[in-house]
């Protein structure tokens, strides 16, 4: 069916584009609106995305998913956006806790949200977790905890090896880990910030 | 591969062994903490507005149009430019044309035949004047008679 409309578009049919948009505008939203973490700004670039799209069709071969290839058009964008504010953030060093820590050790079955805080306390911390790692560690940590896209379809939006889309998927599940870490010690948001 | 090496390994995005790779999964797959997962995709996700949508909408138009025009504009150049490359081409093989073959133009074809019997007229005369002359038709001389020459 996605071939179809994308044949149909091919034909400059802007009633089978706006189907593909219909589709995938809210999670291009939400992905380019935790990326470059401005909402006038995301709703801009996400329009961006889609007009891209439509003067590119030609060039669309299908061999990766139009999902793959709107994704990439927004990661793109997004990181030419990061590089031109040149966003720095402090991300979370890996520093080993003691001397028999002999392996990364991050499932911590202590950490209980509905004992320890609210729901929705927790969904707050987690989100501003993410909001202060780096592009390239959040664009992999939601391509593929929230929108469930496999490693090899993460590689071919980001253009990375697979390896370094795992790499970067560990490195951003630790620091998420450490941010609820360190809020459940403080038991405060204010650490966050 | 001590823990520091792993981790640099990891912030440096250095390509790594099948062990390390191995070892890697084996971290990805305890890290997939499920409630830190659900959290993650329960991250709400505001539907865009209408305006947004019929913003977008309309700059589509525009970059349709935009590209119709684009087609249009090349098609009718193109079909211009093979006009004037056949006309320009049609002047050029006409002159030549005249030059070396007899013209097929029914009149031009008279008036050269008119040339050629005026020609062969005035040739004719003179050489009667020489009293040579064989005219069309005749295949010998007309003998003259004495009588015929008296007169």
């Amino acid at each position: 069916m996605e071939q179809a409309l994308v044949e149909q578009c091919r034909r400059r049919d802007i009633d089978g584009f706006s189907r593909i948009i219909d589709v995938y505008q809210l999670r291009l939203l939400g992905f380019v609106r935790r990326m470059v973490r401005n909402e006038e700004e995301a709703l801009d670039v996400t329009q961006e995305v889609f007009i891209r799209a439509f003067r590119n069709l030609e060039k669309f071969d299908g061999r990766s998913s139009v999902r793959t290839w709107l994704f990439r058009i927004a990661h793109n964008i997004c990181i030419d956006k990061a590089r031109r504010a040149k966003r720095r953030f402090v991300e979370t060093s890996l520093e080993p806790t003691g001397p028999e820590d002999d392996a990364i050790e991050f499932s911590d079955n202590r950490w209980d949200p509905e004992s320890a805080v609210l729901q929705s306390e927790f969904s707050q911390v987690v989100e501003e977790a993410v909001e202060t790692m780096s592009e390239k560690l959040r664009a992999v940590l939601l391509l593929h905890d929230k929108e469930d896209l496999g490693y090899e379809e993460i590689a071919t939006i980001m253009d990375i090896p697979v390896g370094t889309v795992k790499s970067r998927l560990f490195l951003a599940r630790a620091h998420v880990k450490e941010r609820i870490a360190k809020y459940q010690e403080t038991g405060s948001k204010e650490v966050l910030v | 591969m001590n823990v520091n090496d792993w981790r640099n390994k990891l912030s440096d995005e250095r390509p790594m062994t099948l062990e390390e790779s191995a070892r890697l999964d084996a971290a990805l797959q305890a890290t997939e903490d499920p409630n830190v997962l659900n959290a993650i995709k329960a991250m709400g996700d505001a539907e865009p507005s209408l305006a947004w949508r019929s913003s977008l909408n309309a700059r589509l138009m525009a970059t349709a149009n935009k590209k119709k025009k684009r087609a249009l504009l090349y098609r009718t150049s193109w079909a211009f430019a093979c006009g004037c490359a056949l006309w320009v081409g049609l002047l050029l093989v006409q002159p030549r044309q005249a030059q070396t073959e007899p013209s097929q133009d029914p009149k031009v074809a008279q008036a050269s035949i008119e040339e050629l019997i005026l020609d062969d007229h005035f040739d004719a005369m003179s050489q009667a004047s020489l009293g040579i002359y064989i005219g069309y038709g005749e295949t010998e001389a007309t003998k003259t008679t004495d009588d015929e020459l008296r007169l």
